[in-house]
């Protein structure tokens, strides 16, 4: 150690050894991790193994760089060294034996089916009461990579045998309380949304911002000065007093804008690719809080009613169910059908939620104080529309069409009946014609066989009922996996 | 969501951003610098100050528009804190600040070849400027080592 | 007792009302035998943990303490499950079962297993009315570790008409109702049971 008050003794110099230290540990530590958690095995999938690989290489390429990495820059490498060892916490929580849930693969498999074969899932349980998901890893540790002069992205891009950087990978969180609950895994669509939303984001979220932002900065000074008043007149350096304001302001508007319309795309691709089923867990999931909180005080995201508004939108848009008033009777003779009329009855009910608009109200009150939440809500409504078309557009072939409950009634009508019989509705008819039921039929026809039981006995939904009703899903949702994809397989064996 | 890329982005700046600080402060003490460092950071400085009143070599880049923004109220917050050390080196006046960084954008767009009327002085100056800068973003991504406090769960509250 | 052969078996799956018998999914034509339905390994099991217990005491042991001593896995279909000489596991059937009121099955395993020492089910019948998965009782009685593969056909079952029809057919009394995955032991809620586990003397 060099001596204090010595006269080449620099500050930066001594706590730079101490940190070089400190990072060669890091390094070799977090490798030993990956690998051991790696080895240890017991996931579902093999994307945990991918991450766990994806890791070490990173570790390794950081600590092989490390005599050339300035001593002003070892504070960063410190930070993105932590923060891919925290990473690790979403192997380690997907371990089967955290969570023995047999419907992990089928997950996964549907999910690829929707944004590609080569992103991967992490599925895993969190206690915090709410769906979320984290990534892209390999981009982000791409771009982190590549910002560091000091090393040569060739080293991490190519060096390794295993090829983890050739793979998306992304890790989606469940609701742990809700691992049962089959109905609310609607949720899936909207999580499989943030991979839609984010590819918008980075794709198209920029040039609209920058065509955006001179007119909303103008907005906000205005709003500034006013708020502020007289007392910036005799301030120094006012100009850079309130530039400073406006920063602020704009950079808030700007989070809120496009964290905003994150949620409002997965919504809308939720939808788009689960049908009611996916507005119908949004409005059940929402039940427990409340409808019109400022963004900015609830993580930016957007207001409850708000969100419910666009999503029952986007149902009325596919389904034409909601226009249809049943006042004549019979009403199954005024809805498509008498199966899933409880259904659209209680999604009719949902529209007198969205009519009363005390949400845009809040987002719109002029004010210093609210005046980031009323440009970015501003910016959100001028381009929805527009928006939304692009991000669905991104969906993969086969997704590009909306599911439409009303063009399903004949698949929906034998699932529910199998329902009713304590049958997992797994298949479409019955042998030998059957074939493996779809997600999104499965999901759906759950929400119609609840509805229907809600309807016929409004005391219907004890526990040891919706427990049964979700097991019966859960397997449902495994065997279809299973079916569609061994059995063309045995199909195949038995050809002459 | 955590996106990861954001984070990653701006991470991006931090480090390119530190970059260039330790460039400048080469500069200062008469060594040469990396180009492709301080062009980058002379780019990005362009579209963070609005009083830049120039348009960037690169064009418009929606990912750093939006960089940029994130970026923003620390460039100007660290402005201020450096703002005693203004006067050391002659500027007083907000006009002044802005010919100032006028001038440093120019340089670090020439990839060091451009130098106009900066000093030993105004190298190390503007390098301080950008350390602050990159630090400022670096302790909002990792709350400086610290774990983030997060709100007690109550009814009806989020946790994120 | 008549036992059901392949085109009355192939009736009730394709039939409707209240006498089809389920068996779902079907992955391949060719698991309908002469007078068999062959059944594929489920992807869950139950194992015990043998050590977080001296004795298995059905009528005194507490809920926590049967918790404690088993441990559920789920495997991958595409991995396998290892079972080892002397063991046993609880696994499933991958198909769920829906017996009419009026058929009983019986479990068996299949010859070719059993040539390599897996013993597939102890607990054999399948009642009238029964819904859900069959739990089967897998344990090694050969020398050599079996690796065991979800999908795989592991089990027979064999179908009689129950006569008369039985009238409570799994209404709601049972033990197991419903089962999507193998099950533990419930001996402990046989009431009778408990009256025997004790001294006579009062």
């Amino acid at each position: 150690m060099s001596q204090e008050g010595s006269s080449d003794w620099s500050e930066e110099q001594w706590r730079g050894k101490m940190l070089l230290r400190q990072l060669r540990l890091r390094c070799t530590v977090i490798m030993n991790l990956a690998q051991s958690l790696e080895d240890g095995g017991g996931f579902a999938t093999v994307t945990p193994k991918a991450l766990c690989r994806l890791i070490r290489h990173t570790a390794n390429v950081l600590d092989r760089s490390l005599a050339d990495t300035p001593h002003d820059q070892l504070a960063n490498v410190n930070y993105f060294l932590c923060s891919i060892a925290q990473h690790l916490r979403f192997v380690e929580r997907s371990r089967t034996v955290n969570t023995p849930w047999s419907m992990i693969q089928a997950t996964e498999h549907f999910l690829r089916q929707q944004v590609g074969a080569n992103s991967r899932f992490i599925i895993r349980p969190q206690w915090a009461h709410n769906y979320s998901l984290t990534g892209e890893f390999v981009e982000a540790y791409r771009t982190e990579i590549a910002s560091m002069a000091w090393i040569d992205p060739k080293a991490w891009e190519e060096s390794s045998a295993e090829r983890p950087v050739d793979e998306r990978v992304y890790c989606i969180a469940f609701p742990r309380v809700e691992r049962l609950n089959a109905l609310l895994h609607a949720n899936w669509g909207h999580e499989l949304g943030h991979i839609v939303a984010a590819r918008w984001i980075h794709g198209r979220f920029g040039q609209l911002w920058n065509g955006e932002e001179p007119d909303m900065k103008a907005r906000i000074r205005q709003t500034v000065e006013q708020g502020l008043g007289a007392s910036m007149n005799q301030a120094l350096f006012k100009d850079l007093i309130i530039n400073q304001y406006v920063s602020e302001y704009t950079d808030s508007a700007m989070e809120l804008a496009r964290d905003g319309l994150t949620e409002l795309i997965c919504d809308a691709i939720g939808v788009h690719l689960l049908g009611p089923s996916a507005l119908a867990a949004c409005l059940e999931f929402s039940a427990g809080f409340s409808l019109d909180e400022n963004p900015l005080r609830c993580d930016r995201y957007p207001p409850w009613r708000y969100r419910l508004r666009l999503m029952l939108e986007a149902c009325q848009e596919n389904e034409d169910f909601l226009e249809e008033e049943a006042t004549t009777s019979p009403k199954a003779a005024v809805y498509p059908g008498e199966t899933v009329a409880p259904f659209w009855e209680w999604l009719r009910e949902a529209k007198r939620l969205v009519t009363q608009t005390p949400d845009l109200q809040m987002l719109h009150r002029d004010g210093m104080d609210n005046v980031s939440v009323r440009e970015a809500y501003t910016l959100v409504e001028n381009h929805w529309r527009r928006i939304r078309g692009e991000a669905l557009d991104m969906l993969l072939g086969g997704a590009k069409r909306p599911y439409k409950l009303r063009e399903r009634l004949t698949t929906i009508d034998d699932l529910v009946a199998k329902l009713e019989n304590d049958i997992p509705p797994n298949e479409v008819d019955t042998w030998p014609d059957s074939s493996p039921a779809a997600f999104e039929d499965i999901i759906n026809a759950a929400w119609v066989f609840k509805a229907r039981k809600l309807a016929q006995d409004p005391e219907w939904g004890c526990p040891k009922d919706l427990e049964r009703l979700y097991r019966l899903v859960l397997k449902a949702i495994e065997a279809s996996f299973v079916h569609s994809v061994f059995g063309p397989r045995l199909a195949r064996l038995d050809k002459p | 969501m955590a996106d990861l890329l954001q984070t990653a982005r701006l991470f991006e700046v931090g480090t390119r951003l530190q970059t260039a600080a330790a460039n400048l402060m080469s500069v200062a003490q008469g060594g040469k610098p990396d180009s492709n460092a301080l062009k980058w950071a002379g780019d990005f400085l362009l579209r963070v100050d609005w009083n830049s009143n120039a348009m960037p070599k690169g064009g418009v880049d929606g990912g750093l528009a939006v960089s940029a923004t994130s970026a923003r109220p620390k460039f100007y917050a660290s402005l201020v804190r450096i703002g005693p050390k203004l006067g050391q080196v002659g500027i007083r006046s907000e006009e002044q600040v802005y010919d100032f960084l006028r001038s440093i954008y120019g340089f670090l767009q020439s990839g060091g070849s451009q130098v106009l009327d900066l000093s030993a002085d105004h190298f190390k100056l503007a390098s301080e400027f950008l350390h602050i800068l990159s630090q400022s973003i670096m302790v909002d991504l990792s709350n400086n080592g610290l774990p983030r406090r997060r709100s007690v769960l109550a009814l009806g509250e989020f946790v994120a | 007792m008549s036992t059901l052969t392949t085109r009355e078996i192939e009736n009730r799956l394709k039939g409707t009302g209240a006498k089809r018998l389920v068996v779902t999914p079907v992955l391949a034509p060719k698991q309908i035998g002469d007078a068999s339905v062959d059944v594929r390994l489920g992807n869950q099991f139950i194992i015990f943990r043998l050590h977080t217990c001296g004795v298995f005491e059905p009528y005194k042991m507490l809920m926590s303490q049967l918790h404690t001593m088993q441990e559920r896995h789920v495997v991958r279909f595409g991995d396998s499950f290892v079972l080892h000489p002397g063991t046993l596991a609880l696994g499933s059937t991958f198909e769920y079962i829906c017996m009419p009121a009026d058929l009983e099955a019986q479990v068996e395993g299949r010859s070719s297993w059993a040539r390599v020492g897996l013993q597939v089910a102890t607990a054999t019948s399948v009642e009238p009315g029964f819904k859900g998965v069959l739990t089967l009782e897998l344990s090694n009685v050969g020398t050599i570790p079996l690796r065991l593969y979800p999908g795989v056909r592991i089990a027979q079952l064999f179908f009689h008409e129950a006569k008369p029809p039985a009238t409570d057919a799994y209404t709601g009394q049972r033990k197991y109702e419903c089962a999507i995955g193998p099950e533990f032991s419930k001996i402990r809620n046989d009431r009778d049971g408990s009256v025997f586990a004790g001294p006579i003397e009062e």
